[in-house]
């Protein structure tokens, strides 16, 4: 009970998640239909074989339904020989077996597919009324209940000769009734669960071979391994699962030897996928196993130009030297990282020199704040709130890049702005203070005003200074003059 | 002394060749021919002469010196004979006539007696030395009769200018200088080619330190000046004389005269004096463009006067700052202390007011100034001292004295006694806007607020350009809490004390409080 309504809940999801939107698809199943089928499949292989094929679901799904321009450049040609296209993929995914993940879930549902539209009737039917039923296959699978009886291993050459027979055997009956008009409601509704069940369980069959029987025998080449890699490298990078990567990177580099291009393939994958350290290091392995690669030079240049040029613009300067001379050691000589590179020195001297006089400004600050402070101990507020001013005007200089010094600075804002408040309310109060120190004033404007009158008495004094002393001079003079002789 | 001989009539000593005694004018025949002593009735002629008269005898009525052969004492005038007043003589009583015999002999014998008598007095007369008396008597140390002696001399001789000049130089010696200036000053009336004489009548007259003597010492410079128009001493006394007279124009005149004709070097500083007196200024420049280096003291003096009469303190700092080392009398020297007060340089300031009161310098400001000077210094005890002196004085400065106790009593926290100094002032007359900002201030002490700003109303309404009593209203309006108004208030209290000429700290910090309350008055909204 728990399996079937597991699985009409894997058909159910599979058909809404397929609902929206449905492709054009080539000669074969609809969306729906595969889904289903895959879906049971899944279901199926999982419940016989062990291995937790359930939890890769979505990835057989995204497999199975995967657009037709992939199919072509993974199988070229197999529409017109989907058996060979087939038994190639049967075998190198024999030779990639081991831990079902995601891409070899996503091989698995392509695999599913291939199968499933092998062993579609009508293949070969007219394009009009093909379509027609698949459609009208697409509308009802729903209601199809797929149950696999058992699971056999797959010798392609037979398997897929008796079944494929079968698959097609009332072709001419289904087409019958679709040009006569009446449809899928006469043949092919009848013998819609039995097809059905029939390419389900084929798919089921081929992942049991796969996975469980034995494999299917054959070579494969390197280059389809690679091929096999980088698409696997591929797929995680877009769904968003770079983080996998490196759980399956020894895995994938132990099915075949990485070359060169296929870590600059991967680097590529990697830098689009805004993983540009894991580029890098892709790229960096690239050089390492082809030092001549001057592509992955400049590929690696140029993002580091990139870098270095947006850190610049955003004034991070020692990630834009760092960037610039990282291009530097990929491509050595490049002009336009060198360039970035001096401007990049020459903007961190300037900050520097601009955080040197911002620590200058800080200590004058602090100077400033500490006279004022003096002078609030001496209770001259209204001077200890100038240079309290003064202090504050010092530190709203200091630049937000000087982070450390702003920090203070905006410290000492806050505390003096508040000082300031108190010391104002200290000045109304003590203002008073001030009272009868006008009154030494007057003493200039008495001066001022006795001023011509003591310049007189003064110039005055001079001449009656000076007759009086020409006075007693004289009277000293006349002495003898006065004494009394004979 | 081989050729000296004794005058028979006066014994004194003559030259034996001299044909009269210069002393008494007798002939000097006489002494080979001595007259024949003068008998008494009855008397034989060797009991004529007294045995105690000789020479050097006195007269027993006064005790004056007379001759062995005098009959009559030329100071008293008895007969040394009879030891009568010749006056007695002539007034004894006309005995009644008897009628016998013995009348007419008794007639005749009076009529010679009288004749006698009065010749002997002409005789007397014509032959005394009443100068050299008087001389001789003050050398024997008795200076009044000898002053006695003269004048009445000179009652008969007024012109004697022998006897004028000796009695000058006795009273001058006897310390009466008004009377040996008259004396003086009649023999220039004499004699008016002595030079000596003016001289010494305007020394006297100086000394003697009447009022208003100037204009007579004057005229006796002037007469010494005639006398010998090369004495620059003269010349120089009767310019100055001018000038203590306050005739500047006159003095100006003489001095340049003195200059020109290669006077004394001060002659050029008192000319430039006199000159700075009548308000030309800019000519003291050029007097004194090259003053001579023993003058450079009181040259600087006037300079620096003049500097200060242009309003160039700068210039009038360094010309008396020079004067006061040079030695300058006390009134520059307050001078410049009034400088250095105007800049609040009290330290400076002090000392030299210290010299200037020390000196003798009679006048209030000096007093006024020193008091200041202490306030600034912070000496408020000695500063109420000096006030406190002052206003009791009723000078010029009382007023103004109790009005500054009054503010120094308020810094000292005694309301009451700064309210007393405060009606002591107003009591003197005093009326200022300072009065009345103090009367706010008291008001204002004693908790009565609407009573201190009405006064520091009346204050500015008094006079709108005393800061004082702004800066008094500001505070006031501060400690109301009507900010916008205090404001105001301390903004005029900047610019009339600004416009007063006022720098200074005060200003300074109340430049920086208005500033304070603007920003407190933005942050506020």
């Amino acid at each position: 009970m728990r399996n079937l309504r597991g699985r009409a809940m894997a058909i159910g999801l599979a058909a809404s998640l397929l609902g929206a939107g449905i492709a054009p698809w080539a000669h074969a199943w609809g969306p729906r239909t595969r889904g289903a089928m895959v879906t049971t499949a899944v279901h199926i292989v999982s419940d016989k074989v062990g291995l937790p094929l359930g939890d890769r679901t979505e990835d057989v799904q995204a497999g199975a339904l995967a657009p037709e321009d992939k199919f072509e450049a993974l199988f070229p040609g197999y529409a017109r020989d989907p058996l060979s296209a087939i038994e190639v993929e049967m075998r190198l995914l024999t030779a990639a077996g081991g831990k079902v993940d995601r891409y070899y879930a996503y091989r698995l549902g392509m695999l599913g597919r291939l199968v499933a539209d092998y062993l579609a009737p009508m293949r070969t039917a007219p394009p009009t009324f093909r379509d027609l039923y698949y459609a009208d296959v697409d509308k009802r699978i729903g209601t199809v209940a797929l149950k696999v009886p058992e699971l056999r291993p797959v010798e392609i050459s037979i398997y897929f000769s008796r079944i494929a027979q079968a698959a097609s055997a009332n072709d001419s009956l289904i087409l019958r009734d679709y040009s006569t008009g009446t449809g899928f409601p006469g043949v092919a509704a009848g013998l819609l669960p039995k097809d059905a069940l029939r390419a389900a369980s084929a798919i089921a069959d081929v992942w049991y071979t796969i996975l469980a029987s034995g494999g299917a025998p054959g070579n494969v080449s390197d280059v389809q391994l690679q091929q096999y890699v980088m698409g696997a490298y591929e797929y995680y990078i877009q769904n968003g699962k770079t983080g996998e990567i490196k759980i399956i990177a020894d895995r994938l580099d132990a099915l075949t030897p990485p070359t060169a291009d296929m870590r600059v393939k991967l680097g590529d994958l990697l830098l689009s996928a805004q993983e540009a350290d894991r580029a890098m290091a892709a790229y960096r392995d690239a050089q390492r196993m082809d030092p001549d690669r001057r592509d992955v030079s400049e590929r690696m240049a140029k993002y580091y130009i990139a870098q270095g040029n947006n850190a610049l613009g955003e004034n991070r300067l020692d990630e834009a030297l760092s960037a610039f001379e990282s291009a530097l050691s990929a491509s050595p000589g490049e002009i336009e990282a060198e360039t970035g590179r001096l401007d990049a020195v020459h903007k961190i001297e300037e900050r520097e020199a601009r955080l040197s006089e911002d620590r200058a400004i800080l200590e004058q600050a602090a100077k400033y704040e500490e006279m004022g402070e003096q002078e609030e101990a001496a209770k001259r507020y209204a001077e200890a709130i100038a240079l309290l001013r003064q202090a504050l005007a010092e530190y709203n200089r200091i630049r937000p890049e000087s982070v450390a010094e702003y920090a203070r600075s905006r410290s000492a804002v806050s505390n003096i702005g508040n000082r300031i408040q108190d010391l104002e309310q200290s000045i109304m109060e003590n203002a008073q203070a001030y009272s009868g120190k006008g009154f030494s004033l007057d003493i200039p404007v008495f001066v001022k005003k006795s001023s011509n009158a003591l310049d007189r008495l003064a110039l005055q004094a001079l001449i009656d200074d000076e007759y009086e002393a020409r006075v007693r001079a004289l009277e000293k003079e006349l002495g003898p003059a006065l004494q009394i002789q004979p | 002394m081989a050729d000296s001989i004794a005058c028979v009539y006066c014994g004194k000593p003559m030259g034996a060749g001299q044909p009269h005694c210069p002393h008494c004018g007798a002939p000097a025949s006489a002494a080979a021919h001595p007259p024949a002593p003068r008998l008494s009735q009855g008397k034989s002629p060797s009991a004529a002469l007294p045995a105690a008269r000789r020479a050097s005898a006195t007269c027993s009525a006064c005790g004056f010196p007379v001759g062995a052969t005098d009959i009559i004492c030329t100071h008293c005038g008895v007969n040394l004979l009879t030891g009568q007043q010749v006056a007695d003589v002539r007034t004894l009583p006309v005995k009644p006539r008897r009628e016998y015999s013995l009348l007419w002999p008794v007639l005749a014998v009076a009529a010679v007696l009288a004749i006698v008598v009065l010749l002997g007095a002409l005789f007397y007369q014509l032959t005394r030395d009443p100068v050299g008396e008087a001389l001789q008597l003050a050398q024997d140390g008795k200076v009044g009769a000898g002053i006695d002696g003269l004048r009445e001399y000179l009652k008969g001789h007024p012109t004697d200018p022998k006897a004028q000049m000796l009695l000058g130089k006795l009273l001058w010696g006897d310390r009466q200088f008004r009377q040996a200036s008259d004396a003086f000053s009649a023999v220039c009336e004499i004699d008016p080619k002595n030079a000596e004489a003016p001289l010494l009548a305007g020394v006297a007259l100086h000394k003697a330190r009447e009022e208003d003597s100037a204009g007579r010492e004057q005229g006796f410079w002037s007469a010494a000046s005639k006398a010998a128009p090369n004495d620059a001493r003269a010349v120089m006394l009767e310019a100055l004389s001018f000038g203590v007279a306050k005739d500047y124009g006159a003095q100006g005149g003489r001095l340049k005269e003195s200059v020109e004709s290669g006077g004394p070097p001060m002659a050029r500083v008192e000319w430039a004096a006199s000159e700075a007196l009548q308000g030309n200024l800019d000519a003291v420049g050029s007097i004194l463009s090259e003053p001579e280096s023993e003058v450079e003291g009181p040259a600087n003096a006037v300079l620096g006067l003049v500097a200060n009469l242009k309003g160039q303190p700068q210039e009038a700092h360094a010309r008396l700052e020079a004067a006061v080392q040079a030695g300058a009398n006390d009134l520059v020297k307050a001078r410049l202390a009034a400088l250095y007060l105007a800049d609040g340089e009290y330290a400076k300031a002090l000392p030299l007011l210290e010299q200037a009161r020390a000196g003798g310098a009679k006048d209030d400001s000096a007093d006024w100034m020193y008091a200041a000077c202490l306030v600034g210094m912070g000496s408020n005890v000695e500063a109420i001292r000096a006030y406190d002196d002052l206003s009791k004085r009723k000078g010029p400065y009382a007023a103004a004295a109790a009005l500054e106790l009054a503010n120094l009593y308020l810094a000292l926290g005694d309301t009451a006694k700064a309210n007393e100094s405060v009606l002591l002032a107003s009591q003197n007359g005093d009326d200022s806007a300072k009065l009345h900002t103090l009367r706010g201030r008291v008001r204002m002490k004693e908790g009565d607020a609407s009573a201190a700003m009405e006064a520091y109303t009346q204050a500015i309404a008094k006079d709108p350009g005393y800061p004082a009593a702004h800066l008094e209203m500001g505070l006031q309006y501060l400690a109301q809490g009507v900010l916008a108004e205090g404001l105001h208030e301390l903004e005029r209290f900047l610019e009339t004390g600004r416009a007063a000429g006022g720098g200074g700290q005060i200003v300074n910090e109340i430049e920086l409080l208005v500033e304070q309350l603007k920003q407190t008055v933005q942050s506020q909204g």
